[in-house]
């Protein structure tokens, strides 16, 4: 009976999976990485349970999840791909170094063997591990290769190739004094051809041995490197965050966030890793050594395998048969088979979808919305009787969407809007009596709706706590000044606790903030709107003109704010719903909001904000295509146009109480933020609030990444910002973000015309979203 | 005479082995973290001279040469960091490869085929699956195992620090595992050579029992490729050290070193890496010399 090889056998095993897993994790994983459990109470039969990440291994993540509330089985899937690939990288460098150095050695060469020895003693006494922790923290080689993943795969590398080249020597020693050397050289070849045509072939089985051996050494010492916190994977999600978390995922980067939790019930953190990391490093040494009892056998058919493939592969070899057909009929049709393969693969036909996504009728849309006549769309300062929410709703009427509870536009109270329409702001040197005159939107900002007209004295409040106590002690002296804050350096928690010294005890005219901004930027002004000043003429400052300000020292300011302020407007958010036919889901939703406003305008300078435009051009034309196509889906399907929803009034949670908040529903929310814009080929997403034991909004998450790909679009998780997602985040709402990649620069600037939208990104993007909704909720795009 | 000039040659090469990993160690410890180049007018300069990173570097090797331990960066004499921690790290060290060793060298008996080759591959899968377990994972069960023993009321072993015999237990257990899958690896394949041998296969011939070819033929000249391999598990001992001080809190040689590394305390790192490395020199001297005697004693033996 024939031996079975079984480290051969088990070896293979456990990489074709571990590969599979690297290459295909949506199939192995039904929760996307990026989603999270979040700490909140559930209510189950009456009773409420505050769940607080990580949650232990359980039915629903068997593996548990971490202190994030990511499910640990998803996070070592998609992990699996940065983690292998990098041993692998690491292990090709150091056999790419090891290998002419190894020669030279078995050659002796002047140095080499003791090159050789002398790093591989010095790397075994010095551990490569501490080596590689402290050299990473080097600026130079963050400077060099700007991702840490590189910077430890170089380390790594260039630290660890010793070893290897002296096994390799070992073996290349052990080919020199074979006899058919001693007949090469007497027949006149020099080293070079020696190495070439005797040495390397009959080193490839070993080369291959130790590749294994080395992978699996290399994945070892990554597991030991994330035990002391070295994080493989680059980014972060926040700068200041409590513990470090990478936004890729990799299996070291795991072990060095557990290390916060080895003691008490949360071993399991650190265990499923390390046993990721055990089934790999078993699968290459295995493999290896499976492949060592392969080589040393006289007839061994995995070398004549290997040997083949070269042949088999070579152009030459192939014409020299298609010359001589006659004689290598077999072999052609092997051939001829594995080529038209290649080439189905290659020209396979692209994927249509059955519903086509109008990109005309959107921009016709957007085109629309960021016209003057609806005056930037700022909430509370649109026309009574032609608006964009009338506009919206008219044309849902047309394309046949029926209104949400029998009326298309909901209307809610917003209790303050303002604009600022005119600012001026001097800085007065008392010595020189010289006065500079600051650019409005270019050096500072207007954060407050507060008019004031006057001639202030500057106050410096210092960051020292201190300090504070002063302005409590003489509120009267400060209460006339214009204070002034270098926010720059202060830590959120001491400007909260400024803010409320001073809103509380001081209640000045003016406070001026500096801070890291720099002039000419364009500035989002909701941003830096600061709610615990009332009656206080609140600028934001950019950090150049701060400097010259501090640099000042005693000197006045002359402040002109006319703000226009309207209280008590009507917002009017436009709703349309495609009715879902399975009645078991009645209380289940997909909702698709987009925002029908614009961020308004300051002075004459208008903001058309047309991404935002183009977001709810691409939701209308969505709705227009499913309701004319007849898509029956099976749940509601609400299309939801907010308004005022940079307020706190905002349209979004006035349709969340309205409608929601007393029922049990299961809501699906997706926000499209900022589309459409031609220089983005990347879109941006946040599902982090996707709970990853949510399989349906899982699955629509694995179909929106298919049909990204489909339509030639990269998506990125990030974190992003909408205020409607805090309405729609609870224990039965989960909502997800998509904004374009690079709105950052673009939306709530000036900048944001529709010259920056075109056609071909709005297909794209609704060719995506419409494709992703049938898919998920209407039995398919492909009919 | 040749021979006494060799000698001298290998004791020269190897002291300056040690000044040179001494000089580069300490060398790697000297450059600041924000050191980098920048482009200036189309040159390279670096953000901090390099003469002071040598001239640190200098300085921190003439100290230790002249035995000047100095002070870490709290305050507290190296030398007494050193002296307790030293202590604790060779306890673990050599407790635990007592146990490997007996440990291994049981499993790898165990493990050896004894001259019978239908189950070879089956027999590589044992040998190659345990090394394959990273020692993260080794600890991390370990720990598991004593919190649920915890939870019984069972205090045999402590999860972590130090103190008392109880907290030793789990580290030295932690630590003796790995080399003793390496050493019954070697052990192994050195009793499957021994089997091979033709006085075995005459001992098996003349009768004797398998229990006496074992200890009296083999294990007699199986233990000294036992011990020549001792050698290449060092570095991985001290390697599974770091890992196992550090999950265990065990304030060992290598605990201090990673305090004194997150504490930026450049001067006390590579002191405290030196002080690692010399104990690697030593546990590889020691290793070379036991293997030196047991060749010899056979040889002896042998005439």
């Amino acid at each position: 009976m024939k031996k079975i090889n079984m480290p051969l056998l088990i070896g293979s095993i456990i990489l074709i999976f571990i590969f599979g897993m690297c290459l295909y994790p949506e199939y192995f994983s039904e929760a996307d990485p990026y989603g999270r459990e979040r700490t909140q109470y559930v209510y189950e039969n009456g009773n409420s349970t505050l769940i607080i990440p990580p949650i232990p291994p359980n039915d629903e993540y068997p593996l548990g999840t971490d202190h994030r509330g990511r499910d640990l089985k998803s996070l070592i899937i998609y992990g699996s791909k940065l983690t292998i690939f990098s041993s692998l990288t690491v292990a090709i460098i150091r056999l790419i170094i090891a290998l002419p150095l190894s020669i030279a050695a078995a050659y002796k060469v002047k140095f080499t063997n003791g090159f050789i020895n002398f790093f591989n003693t010095m790397f075994s006494a010095f551990p490569l591990i501490i080596a590689v922790i402290v050299l990473s923290k080097i600026a130079l080689f963050q400077d060099i290769f700007e991702d840490a993943t590189y910077v430890n795969i170089f380390l790594l590398s260039a630290l660890g190739w010793s070893r290897l080249a002296h096994m390799l020597k070992a073996k290349i020693d052990e080919i020199l004094i074979q006899d058919f050397i001693e007949g090469e050289i007497a027949i006149g070849k020099n080293k070079l051809e020696i190495t070439v045509q005797n040495i390397l072939p009959h080193l490839i089985p070993s080369m291959i041995v130790l590749f294994c051996l080395e992978t699996a050494m290399v994945l070892l010492s990554l597991s030991q490197l994330g035990v002391f916190g070295l994080l493989l994977s680059g980014g972060y999600e926040s700068p200041s965050g409590e513990i470090r978390v990478p936004i890729e995922f990799d299996w070291s980067s795991m072990l060095s966030l557990s290390k916060y939790f080895y003691r008490g019930d949360y071993s399991y953190l650190a265990i499923y890793p390390a046993i990721a990391f055990a089934l790999s490093i078993i699968g290459f040494n295995t493999l290896g050594e499976g492949l060592k009892i392969e080589f040393e056998k006289e007839n061994s058919r995995v070398i004549t395998l290997i040997r083949a493939i070269p042949s088999f592969l070579s152009p030459f070899r192939f014409i020299h048969e298609i010359k001589n057909y006659k004689n290598y009929k077999k072999s052609l049709l092997y051939k001829a088979g594995f080529y038209g393969l290649v080439l189905m693969i290659i020209f396979y036909p692209k994927y249509e979808s059955s519903y086509g996504f109008n990109e005309n009728n959107a921009l016709k849309i957007a085109e629309e919305l960021t016209d003057d006549r609806f005056q930037g769309r700022l909430t509370g300062f649109q026309d009574e009787d032609y608006n964009p929410s009338q506009y919206i709703a008219g044309k849902l009427k047309e394309y046949g969407v029926k209104a949400y509870e029998g009326d298309y536009i909901l209307e809610n109270v917003i209790q303050e809007v303002f604009n600022i329409k005119y600012a001026e702001l001097s800085m007065i040197d008392t010595r020189t009596s010289s006065e500079k005159q600051l650019k409005f939107r270019e050096d500072y900002l207007i954060t407050s709706s507060f008019n004031y007209d006057g001639m202030l004295d500057v106050e410096v409040i210092e960051t020292d706590r201190k300090a504070w106590r002063e302005i409590i002690i003489e509120p009267d002296y400060y209460r006339e000044k214009a204070l002034v804050i270098d926010a720059r350096t202060m830590r959120n928690y001491d400007f909260t606790s400024l803010n409320g010294y001073i809103n509380n005890f001081v209640k000045p005219k003016a406070v001026i903030y500096i801070e890291q901004w720099e002039p000419k930027e364009e500035r989002y002004k909701n941003d830096i709107i600061n709610k615990y000043l009332e009656d206080t003429v609140t600028i934001s400052l950019s950090s150049e003109a701060g400097d010259e300000l501090l640099r000042m020292g005693k000197c006045k300011l002359r402040i002109s704010v006319n703000t226009e302020k309207m209280n008590d407007v009507i917002g009017r958010s436009v709703m349309a719903y495609i009715p879902g036919t399975d009645k078991t889901r009645k209380n289940d939703f997909v909702i698709i909001g987009s925002n029908l406003d614009g961020i308004g305008y300051d002075l004459d300078e208008k903001y058309p904000s047309a991404g935002r435009a183009s977001s709810a051009a691409i939701s209308l034309e969505i709705a227009r295509t499913m309701t004319q196509s007849g898509i029956k889906p099976d749940r509601d399907i609400i299309f939801v146009f907010w308004d005022g929803n940079m307020t706190d009034d905002r349209g979004s949670k006035s349709f969340f109480y309205k409608y929601l908040i007393n029922s049990n529903y299961n809501i699906f929310y997706i926000d499209l933020m900022n589309l459409g814009y031609k220089d983005s080929d990347k879109l941006m997403i946040d599902n982090s609030k996707v709970f990853p034991k949510s399989k349906e909004e899982q699955d629509f998450i694995k179909l929106l990444k298919k049909n990204a790909k489909r339509n030639d679009l990269d998506l990125v998780y990030g974190t992003l910002y909408s205020p409607a997602a805090i309405d729609f985040t609870s224990s039965d709402s989960q909502p997800l973000l998509i904004d374009s990649f690079i709105s950052d620069e673009i939306a709530f600037t000036p900048k944001d015309t529709i010259e920056k939208i075109d056609t071909h990104r709005l297909k794209q993007v609704g060719q995506m979203l419409l494709d992703t909704l049938i898919d998920s909720f209407a039995g398919g795009s492909n009919k | 005479m040749i021979t006494h000039r060799n000698i001298i040659r290998k004791i020269f090469s190897r002291v300056l082995v040690l000044f040179a990993f001494t000089y580069i160690s300490i060398f790697i410890f000297s450059i600041p973290q924000g050191y980098s180049w920048k482009i200036i007018d189309g040159r390279f300069v670096s953000t901090y001279p390099l003469y002071m990173i040598v001239k640190r570097c200098n300085n921190i090797f003439i100290s230790l040469l002249e035995l000047n331990l100095g002070h870490s960066m709290m305050g507290k004499a190296l030398n007494e960091i050193l002296f307790t921690s030293f202590k604790r790290t060779a306890l673990l060290i050599s407790s635990s490869i007592v146990l490997a060793f007996v440990l291994g060298v049981f499993k790898g008996i165990s493990d050896s085929n004894k001259g019978n080759k239908n189950c070879a591959s089956t027999k590589v899968l044992i040998s190659v699956i345990p090394i394959s377990i990273p020692d993260v994972l080794i600890a991390a069960i370990m720990q598991s195992f004593a919190i649920w023993l915890n939870k019984k009321d069972i205090y045999m072993f402590r999860v972590a620090g130090t103190g008392t015999l109880a907290h030793s237990f789990l580290p030295i257990i932690a630590l003796s595992i790995l080399p003793a899958f390496y050493i019954a690896r070697i052990t192994s394949l050195a009793v499957n050579d021994c089997y091979k041998k033709a006085y075995v296969l005459t001992a098996l011939g003349k009768g004797c029992s398998s229990a006496r070819i074992l200890w009296n033929h083999v294990m007699r000249n199986a233990i000294r490729g036992i011990v020549e391999g001792l050698p290449s598990i060092t570095s991985i001992i001290i390697s599974n050290t770091l890992i196992v001080e550090y999950m265990f809190s065990y304030p060992g040689l290598t605990t201090s070193l990673m305090n004194h590394i997150t504490m930026g305390d450049g001067r006390s790192s590579a002191i405290i890496i030196v002080f690692i490395g010399s104990f690697y020199f030593i546990l590889n001297g020691l290793f070379h010399v036991v293997s030196a005697v047991v060749n010899k004693s056979n040889r002896r033996e042998a005439i």
